[in-house]
This record gives structure tokens, C-alpha cells and sequence, in this order.
């Protein structure tokens, strides 16, 4: 027990460091954090313009009001900037590293290979995302006249973590991927281009595309469920399918990731 | 005149380079998931009563062709001029006798091809299994389809080159070319038809130059437009391609007087 403990501290302080050393590096360059925030402004605009569009044909859309739906749309900003501010930047490493064989030194340090390679840099500038979404969030239920009681901001905030770490885990599989097939151009597009679906409401969606995305991909997961949870109109069985979703992808990522770099056979070997 | 009886081994070339690594093209059409995410909303919504006109299968129509004719006018190579005016690389292309943009142009139409080769398959499969009639088949249509991809294309090119210019002053270009991305594809009906739009917005859009690359190609093709509007947003479009092709060319000069890499 006490040496698990001493093994959490010790991954805590890491990971305090590398923070640091990415922030460091990232203050380099202010202008870009301007230029993140900008992005995100605008991608809000249009985000906020196409669900305003929808509702200026119909009062509600799969059952969910327009404020409703800026809620999901603030999730999806929240989960895009995570995917933005850590994993995408790692990914890259990760990839570039396969291919000079940079990889072996990540490898023969006394740390979890998964946990050095795919939390080490981060760009700080794009949790611009998590601003804006926080913002929309926060705008959506004061014009709601919302006020969500204890429970419902803790099965919002389970919810949202696990959701996290389902993205977490899926953009580590990816990276596991790097290991064997090397020359993958611009992978990471493939989870954003997944993730795109969580812009708005999985009711929103008709037959088959629905199930597929709460079911099959929980790319639901990201934004509807936590969203509902804040909304109080939470499906148990489906949170906990969530939950489940989540625990199982981020164990089979570990797997992966043990499976990849036993086999790996470095540039240099 | 000599340019002309350059581009069939211009193209050759380039045709090679752009069979050689397919595997790109295929990530560009992640592309197309957007606006098939507002389609599916859209079919949602129309299902019980049609969204301003449009059914369900107007819809499926729209955005199929939406996803063809972006992969066909839509350009991207402001990353590469700007990569190739940092390194200095540019400095080759320019000691070479034909001008920098016969390179690109090259480039960008070999591959048109095989993005287009990948994506007709699929297309023609939903559009197949999809019931009700999305396009408009007849020869004069198609006629003014294809000019309409022409014009678009030669729009979406040349503003992509006159942003590209703007490397030669500032790093940042392509923040600044993924904003304007993001702008043309909303302005434009990549992500959503125009017609949908507030009505004094819809009618302002057919005016600005964005409406040129995908949404007069799709709506022609989706037999939404008459003979005369087609005929006067087709003007409008090559008003703009004039407009463009001459900020472009103001924008290189200065900039290549300005450009001041290793060799050059």
C-alpha cells in the first residue's frame, strides 16, 4: 500500500514537471496563445451559428432546446481542447520518435513507457477550447434558469472525467498504432474527425446514426451524457454503460501499449 | 504560349508524385465528416415535414454533391509555400524559368485526380441506395456543372495563393489560412446549404465570392437554380476570379522584391 502511494507521488511530481517544462516552452511564444484563443472564438461563432440555424426551422430538436444543445456544443469544446492541449502534441512526438528511433531513450528511463511517452508535452495555449466551452456552459444554464443541485454536478463531473479518459485511452490505442505501422500521415484527424459527431446531441441524429454513436463508438459519451447529467434527465443504465465504455478502453490502451513496445525493435537493433 | 507545351510533362510529373503517396488524399477526406454530421441533423429534422423546401432527400442530394465538388475546387497549399519561403527552398523554383505557380497549378490538378478517382465509388453507391432523384442529369446541366467546377476551382486556387503570398511578410500564414478555411466553408454551403440561411443573409451570400467554390457547383447539379441565375452567379464567381487573380499577382510581385532567403 505504501509503495503504491510512493508511486503515485513520485508520477504526480513527474507530471508536475513536465507541465512546467511545456508551459516554459510555450510562453516562448505569447502571440500563439492569442492566436489559440482567437481560433477557438471563431470556431465557437460557427458552432454557436450552426445550432442557431437548426433552431431558426424548429423549436426543439431530438427534444433538446437551443440552450439545451450550447451545453453539448460547450462539452465538445472542452473535449476538443483536451484532445488539442495534450494528446495531439504527444502523438507527434511519439510518431517522430518511432521513426529516427528517439524512441529508445523514452524506453530505457525508469518510468511507465505509456505514461512518459503520451502526458510528456502539452500546448497550453489550447485550452483555449476548455475556456470557450466553459463560457458556453455557463451561458447556457443562467438563460436556462438552471441551478443543477450537488448530485447532478457530481454525476456531471464522474461523467466528464470519464469521458476524458475514454479519449484518453482511444488516442493512446492510436499511438500504440504508431509502433507498427510507421508512415501514418496525420492519424490524429481520425479521432477528430470522429469526435466532430459530438458536436451536438446524439437524439438529434436519426436512426441509424444514433445507436451507432451511443452504442457502437460511445462517441456520445463526450458530450450528450454528461450534459444530460447536468440537466438532471440522466438514463442510469447508460451512465453506467459510459463508465464501463471508458474503464474497459483505457485498460485495453494499457494492454496495447505493453503489447507495442515489447515487440518494438528500435532504428537502432 | 511556351507554358502551354510545358504542363503535359508538368503534369506527368506531378501525376506520378501524387500516385506515389495516395495514402495522403485519404485523410483529406476525414474532411467530409463535418458536413456529413449537420446532413444527418438536417434528414433528422425533415423527416416528419420538409426545412424550408428541402426533404429529406433534397438533403442527402445537397451534401453528397457538397462532398464531391469540395474534393474537386478545394485547394490547399499554403502550408507548403509557406514551408518552402522559411527554408529558402523556394530559391529553386525561382531560378527556374517557369514561374513558381505553374508548380502548384501542376500539383493541385494531378491531385484532383486521385481524390476524385477514390471518392466516385461511394458516391455513386449512396446515391443509388438513397430513393427519390438528387441530381439533374441532363447535358446542359452537366455542362454548366463542369464550368462551374472550373470557375471555383480556379477561385479557390488562386485566393489560396494570394494567402500564401502573405508568408513572405508574417510566420503565422497558415492560422491565418485555416480561419479563412473555416469562413469559405460556412459562408460557402460546404456545411450548410445557403438557401437554409436568415433570408437577408441567404441573398447576400450569392454575392460574395465564397458562394463560387462549392455551393453554385452543388446547386446546379442538384437542379436548384435556373438557366439565369446559374448565368449570373457564374458571372459574379468570375468577377471575383479577376478580382483575386490580380490582388494575387500584386501580392507575389512585392513580395518576391521583398523575399530575401539564402541565394536569392
Amino acid at each position: 500500500m505504501r509503495k503504491a502511494l510512493q508511486t503515485a507521488a513520485r508520477y504526480a511530481a513527474l507530471l508536475r514537471l513536465f507541465a512546467q517544462n511545456s508551459l516554459l516552452a510555450n510562453l516562448e511564444y505569447r502571440v500563439n496563445f492569442a492566436g489559440a484563443l482567437l481560433m477557438s472564438l471563431l470556431d465557437a461563432l460557427w458552432a454557436v451559428g450552426g445550432a442557431l440555424l437548426f433552431y431558426s426551422h424548429r423549436a426543439t430538436i431530438g427534444g433538446w432546446s437551443f440552450h439545451e444543445t450550447l451545453i453539448v456544443v460547450g462539452l465538445f469544446f472542452v473535449a476538443s481542447g483536451f484532445l488539442d492541449a495534450i494528446m495531439q502534441p504527444n502523438l507527434r512526438d511519439v510518431i517522430e520518435a518511432v521513426r529516427t528511433g528517439a524512441m529508445d531513450y523514452t524506453l530505457i528511463r525508469p518510468v511507465d513507457a505509456m505514461f512518459h511517452a503520451t502526458l510528456r508535452r502539452y500546448r497550453f495555449e489550447k485550452l483555449s477550447g476548455l475556456l470557450v466551452g466553459a463560457t458556453l456552459i455557463g451561458y447556457a444554464l443562467f438563460q436556462l434558469r438552471l441551478w443543477p443541485g450537488l448530485g447532478q454536478w457530481a454525476a456531471f463531473i464522474a461523467l466528464g472525467v470519464a469521458a476524458l479518459a475514454l479519449l484518453y485511452a482511444l488516442m493512446a490505442l492510436l499511438i500504440a498504432l504508431c509502433f507498427r505501422v510507421v508512415d501514418i500521415a496525420n492519424i490524429e484527424e481520425l479521432v477528430f474527425g470522429v469526435l466532430e459527431v459530438a458536436r451536438f446531441p446524439a437524439q438529434a441524429f436519426p436512426e441509424p446514426v444514433r445507436g451507432v454513436i451511443s452504442l457502437v463508438i460511445p462517441i456520445a459519451f463526450v458530450s450528450t451524457v454528461p450534459a444530460e447529467a447536468l440537466l438532471g434527465r440522466l438514463t442510469p443504465a447508460l451512465a453506467l454503460y459510459g463508465l464501463v465504455c471508458a474503464g474497459v478502453t483505457v485498460l485495453l490502451s494499457a494492454r496495447a501499449w505493453r503489447a507495442a513496445v515489447s515487440s518494438y525493435t528500435s532504428a537502432s537493433s | 504560349m511556351r507554358v502551354i507545351s510545358i504542363y503535359p510533362a508538368l503534369l506527368r510529373a506531378y501525376w506520378e508524385r501524387a500516385a506515389a503517396y495516395r495514402a495522403v488524399f485519404v485523410v483529406s477526406l476525414l474532411n467530409a465528416i463535418f458536413p456529413l454530421v449537420m446532413m444527418s441533423i438536417w434528414i433528422g429534422m425533415a423527416q416528419d415535414e420538409p426545412v424550408a423546401g428541402f426533404t429529406a432527400t433534397d438533403f442527402a442530394g445537397y451534401y453528397l454533391a457538397a462532398v464531391l465538388v469540395r474534393r474537386v475546387t478545394g485547394v490547399g497549399i499554403v502550408q507548403d509555400v509557406e514551408r518552402l519561403v522559411r527554408s529558402g527552398e523556394l530559391s529553386v523554383y525561382l531560378i527556374r524559368p517557369l514561374h513558381v505557380i505553374h508548380h502548384f497549378f501542376a500539383r493541385v490538378l494531378t491531385g484532383r485526380v486521385v481524390v476524385i478517382s477514390m471518392l466516385l465509388a461511394p458516391i455513386a453507391i449512396a446515391v443509388l441506395a438513397i430513393p427519390g432523384r438528387q441530381f439533374d442529369l441532363q447535358p446542359a446541366t452537366l455542362a454548366l456543372f463542369g464550368l462551374a467546377c472550373a470557375v471555383g476551382l480556379l477561385f479557390e486556387f488562386l485566393a489560396q495563393f494570394l494567402l500564401a503570398g502573405l508568408s513572405f511578410w508574417i510566420i503565422q500564414t497558415s492560422g491565418v489560412a485555416a480561419a479563412y478555411q473555416f469562413v469559405k466553408a460556412f459562408l460557402g454551403g460546404y456545411i450548410v446549404p445557403l438557401a437554409l440561411f436568415p433570408a437577408p443573409l441567404s441573398s447576400a451570400l450569392m454575392w460574395l465570392p465564397f458562394q463560387s467554390s462549392v455551393a453554385l457547383p452543388v446547386e446546379i447539379l442538384t437542379g436548384r437554380l435556373s438557366a439565369e441565375q446559374s448565368a449570373l452567379r457564374l458571372i459574379v464567381s468570375a468577377a471575383w476570379v479577376a478580382l483575386i487573380a490580380l490582388g494575387a499577382r500584386a501580392v507575389w510581385r512585392a513580395g518576391l522584391r521583398d523575399y530575401g532567403a539564402v541565394g536569392a
